[in-house]
């Protein structure tokens, strides 16, 4: 177990690294943006970079000129007055407003440009640390992936179970907080299939670092299956390693915490775990889903996120290897 | 009042009169009684310096760990609790209280007064201050450093935090507000009404201009940050439900009244830097400042639209788009005035004949084009498609660091080095001054360029660690590297400092040859300030009107028939003036030293403490002697010999 713990602590960055750089999502942000709200936003970015650079360059080439020339020692303080006027006005007034009308213009176009559609309704749930996205045709929970269809106005209802998360997928849209008592909307659109990073924004306590998800945009039709792959119960035992695992987990804390839709497992404190083996991530990001971390996970998961909610779990070595089959077959 | 009579009195006795009057009587009951503005001035820059030091530290822990993905040099709790006291430490104990330790020492003297007008006060927020930092501090030494964020959104900071962290914090924050509403108070009747005898509002010194405003702004907006942590002090010790949204409170309300203060305040702690710029520019430059009327319209305008924006913090809570859009716009409004600081700047430089480049002019030039930056930076988080990916991220943290750092911290060191003679008569090393100034500013550059690309790819602030292969680890990197590189220019200041002070070559009244009127007076500056109230009837007393320097009064010289106002009872007279234009207006009595404010000040302690630990006993005890202290401070009014 110790050993066990240690591989999964040492192993964890490199493995980590490796699998998002291998994942193929490129995780350059706002400046690839693969959606209309995010190609908005890398728009006037571009625009106000390019402005401000100039504007920038200009007025410190006018500064360093006044720091290095020498004005004429018999200069008539009237004309140094007009001269004085002339800047002050000309920079202070005049360049502001240039600048404010086309920006004013801009940051209006570019909020009715936004895709408000809702073609789609997705529900997403924060909690410390995590999140939850519900589904309602047909009914649905997951967690720590969203998928949704490409081409599509997904409008993403946006809620909290405890404090105030953000929600945000750069790639595909501007971020949008997620409070207590209110209920925020954001329309996600995803022009090319692919899996795109999202991350929670606002400073939420202890593993604000670790609460990352996916979006993973897929065609139309490969969505709609998808969703029905997801609907299925979870799988039954088929080996009799996994059915020692689902005992393991059906009598111990697991299944107090965690929903397996079909079995008695029912409990709502952590993510559905249903088609847990389908996911790529741990934790939310916390560490791949693979055996070696999943291991680590199962035994104390406040080695590879302090802080999270689920608490160590005394379990035989024996059976652990069980359960992990277990958990390795909810495809 | 007493008009001086050359039959009987030299120059010579009427110093030493004042001298006796004025100074703080000797050892520690003299320490601790001391209302002189100078000395308090001195506490202030102090104790601000030292918490830009553990600012500073703390965040250089952050950025040790941050200097790879998935470093352990700090767990996830420890870096939570240091960027918590960091941004708390920066805003409430170092930005907010350094203008204030300049404004002390300075605005007097530029004015031509012997003291801030309410004396007393002046010492009980400075008393004030020190008592709310090791309030906020003595939370490391029981293990509950707050960890909320410096920005506390509830219910992380309300239901879902534990033990007395945040209680510190919400205290602490409210204490050190008492503090700075009080110095506020205290700047404004002095600039209206200690004022030297002529020295009309068009002539006053800039960096007065841009005090008053912003004390007129402290005035305004710390009322929300009292409330707002006192409610969640009730919220959390009470069991209240302001904020409670499952009990009919509301979670943005706590967003509305903090960020209602959140951004005046920064506007709060730039411009007096500005103003600080404003002085130090023109000085070596021989030239008055361009644009006089403009640079006080464009500071003014600054600290109204200050109060039109805070909703700009708020673009991602999913309010309206028109509400939004209307913060929008006047955020955009700022860049008006700022561009014309900029212009005004700019313009000064221009006409300039020959420009000095001491390294106060270095600091203040290399503020100018640092700060540059940020402003631009901050028209574009003004557009909301662009917020609402670039809030909350990296892009941020390095636009306001700009800000502050380029806006407070690099004009300070400008002031350091400009001011730091008339209070202590010696000169800082010119050579260090610059070394440091280029290391410094090399560093602040390395340290938060990158981290605006770092936001445009996706890296969230506040985060404690990353993983590698999100295209993070170099900039990350150059940006640790930059913040070491920066805190080693801060430390050649201070060693510039302690060097200069050894070798303390003399300053003399005017080193610089500046033309302000904290310039007339010794370095340094004598208890009394002037022995004469001077007279002003230009903008640049010490600069004759076609631009070149004049043999410097200095002390101003007692006149025959001047007003010196040296009593023989050993009163603290000093003149009172009236109107826009600084009639004369009659002879002040001040109230002299006294200990009751350091009472004072310790007695809110107490009070706080016990709040803090839930002991209504000690919170009674607490009240009882503030009340106590204040009657004490009363009773001697008059006199400060009777007010022992």
């Amino acid at each position: 177990m110790v050993a066990l713990r240690r591989l999964a602590a040492a192993r964890v960055s490199t493995l980590l690294g490796t699998a998002v750089a291998l994942s193929g999502c490129a995780m350059s942000g706002t400046l690839a943006p693969r959606g209309p709200d995010a190609q908005v936003a890398a728009g006037i970015w571009w625009y106000m970079f390019w402005l401000g650079t100039a504007i920038f360059v200009g007025w410190l080439a006018i500064f360093v000129v006044a720091m290095v020339r020498r004005h004429p020692i018999d200069a008539d303080v009237e004309d140094e007055r007009r001269l004085h006027q002339r800047f002050i006005v000309g920079g202070g007034i005049i360049l502001p407003c240039l600048v404010f009308a086309t920006l004013f213009v801009y940051d209006l176009w570019g909020i009715n440009a936004l895709p408000r559609g809702d073609e789609v309704v997705v529900d997403a749930t924060a909690y410390q640390f995590w999140w939850e996205f519900g589904y309602e045709q047909p009914e649905l929970v997951t967690a720590n992936e969203l998928y949704i269809p490409t081409g599509t106005d997904v409008e993403v209802r946006l809620r909290t179970d405890d404090v105030i998360h953000s929600f945000w997928v750069p790639q595909l849209s501007g971020k949008r907080d997620m409070i207590p008592g209110r209920t925020n909307t954001l329309t996600l659109h995803a022009t090319e299939p692919g899996r795109y990073l999202g991350e929670c924004t606002e400073f939420c306590g202890l593993q604000h670092a670790n609460m990352r998800f996916e979006v993973v945009a897929v065609p139309p039709d490969e969505y709609h299956a998808w969703l029905d792959d997801m609907v299925q119960p979870a799988v039954e035992p088929s080996t009799a390693a996994e059915q020692r695992g689902y005992d393991a987990f059906m009598t111990s804390s697991c299944a107090a915490c965690h929903v397996v839709r079909g079995t008695p497992a029912d409990g709502r404190v952590g993510p559905d775990l249903t088609h847990f083996a389908s996911r790529r991530w741990l934790g939310a990001g916390a560490a791949p889903n693979d055996r070696a971390h999943l291991g680590s996970w199962v035994v104390n998961a406040q080695v590879l996120k302090p802080g999270n909610t689920m608490p160590p779990v005394e379990i035989a070595a024996d059976r652990l290897a069980d359960l992990l089959t277990y958990l390795e077959s909810l495809e | 009042m007493s008009i001086l009579d050359p039959a009987t009195d030299s120059a010579q006795q009427v110093k030493h009169r004042l001298e006796r009057t004025w100074s703080d009587r000797t050892g520690t009951p003299g320490f601790f009684s001391s209302v002189d503005h100078k000395r308090i001035g001195h506490r202030y820059l102090v104790t601000s310096f030292v918490f830009f030091l553990l600012g500073g530290i703390e965040a250089l822990m952050m950025r040790t760990q941050l200097a790879t993905p998935d470093a352990a040099v700090l767990d996830p709790d420890l870096y939570n609790r240091m960027l918590t006291m960091h941004g708390t430490t920066m805003f409430f104990l170092f930005l907010g209280t350094i203008i204030a330790a300049w404004g002390n020492y300075i605005i007097p003297l530029a004015i031509g007064a012997r003291d801030m007008a309410y004396p007393r006060m002046n010492a009980l927020s400075y008393w004030v201050f020190l008592f709310a930092g090791i309030f906020l501090y003595s939370s490391f030494f029981v293990g509950a450093i707050p960890d909320g964020g410096w920005f506390a959104y509830v219910p992380l900071t309300t239901d879902y935090s534990e033990g007395p962290a945040m209680d510190f914090w919400a205290l602490g924050v409210v204490f050190v507000g008492i503090s700075s509403t009080v110095g506020a108070i205290n700047f404004i009747v002095t600039v209206f009404k200690m004022r030297a005898p002529g020295m009309t509002m068009s002539r006053l010194p800039l960096v007065v201009w841009s005090t008053l405003t912003t004390s007129f702004m402290i005035v305004l907006s710390f009322p929300a940050i009292t409330l707002a942590p006192l409610l969640m002090a009730f919220d959390r010790i009470v069991g209240t439900h302001f904020f409670d949204a499952a009990l009919g409170g509301d979670p943005l309300l706590w967003q509305h009244l903090f960020w209602f203060w959140g951004h005046p305040i920064v506007y709060i702690v730039f411009l007096p830097p500005i103003g600080w710029l404003y002085m130090i520019i023109p000085t070596f430059t021989g030239r008055p400042v361009a644009g006089y009327t403009w640079a006080v319209a464009a500071t003014v305008a600054t600290g109204f639209i200050s109060f039109g924006v805070w909703v700009h913090h708020m673009f991602a809570t999913g309010l309206p788009d028109v509400t939004a859009s209307f913060f929008s716009v006047a955020s955009l409004g700022v860049s008006f005035p700022t561009a014309v600081a900029f212009f005004v700047f700019t313009a000064t430089l221009w006409t300039a004949r020959r420009i000095r480049w001491t390294a106060a002019m270095l600091w203040a030039v290399g503020a100018l084009i640092s700060f540059a930056i940020g402003g631009i930076t901050g028209v574009m988080v003004a557009i909301m498609p662009f917020d609402w990916q670039a809030h909350d991220t990296y892009f941020v943290v390095a636009h306001l660091h700009y800000v502050l750092v380029a806006g407070n911290v690099l004009p300070m060191f400008a002031a350091f080095h400009y001011w730091l003679p008339k209070v202590t008569g010696w000169m800082l090393d010119e050579r260090l001054g610059k070394i440091s100034f280029w290391v410094t500013t090399v560093g602040l550059h390395l340290l938060f360029f990158p981290q605006h690309w770092l936001g445009l790819v996706g890296m969230p602030r506040r985060v404690y660690t990353y993983p590698s292969g999100l295209g993070w680890d170099t900039a990350n990197l150059a940006s640790t590297v930059g913040a070491y590189l920066f805190a080693g220019g801060v430390l050649i200041a201070i060693g510039n400092f302690f060097l200069s002070r050894r070798r303390a070559v003399p300053a003399g009244p005017n080193p610089w040859g500046a033309g302000t009127l904290e310039w007339a007076t010794t370095s340094p500056v004598a208890p009394y300030n002037f022995a004469q109230i001077p007279v002003v009837t230009d903008r640049y007393p010490l600069w004759t009107a076609d631009g070149g320097v004049v043999d410097v009064p200095v002390g101003i010289e007692p006149q025959p028939g001047g007003v010196v106002l040296a009593p023989e009872e050993h009163h603290h007279e000093t003149l009172e003036t009236v109107g826009l234009d600084a009639r004369y207006g009659g002879v002040l009595e001040m109230v002299g030293p006294s200990p009751w404010p350091l009472w004072t000040a310790a007695s809110t302690f107490l009070a706080f403490f016990g709040f803090l630990i839930h002991n209504a006993i000690t919170l009674g005890i607490g009240v009882v002697a503030v009340a106590g202290s204040l009657i004490g401070w009363h009773k001697g009014h008059i006199s400060g010999e009777d007010a022992s």
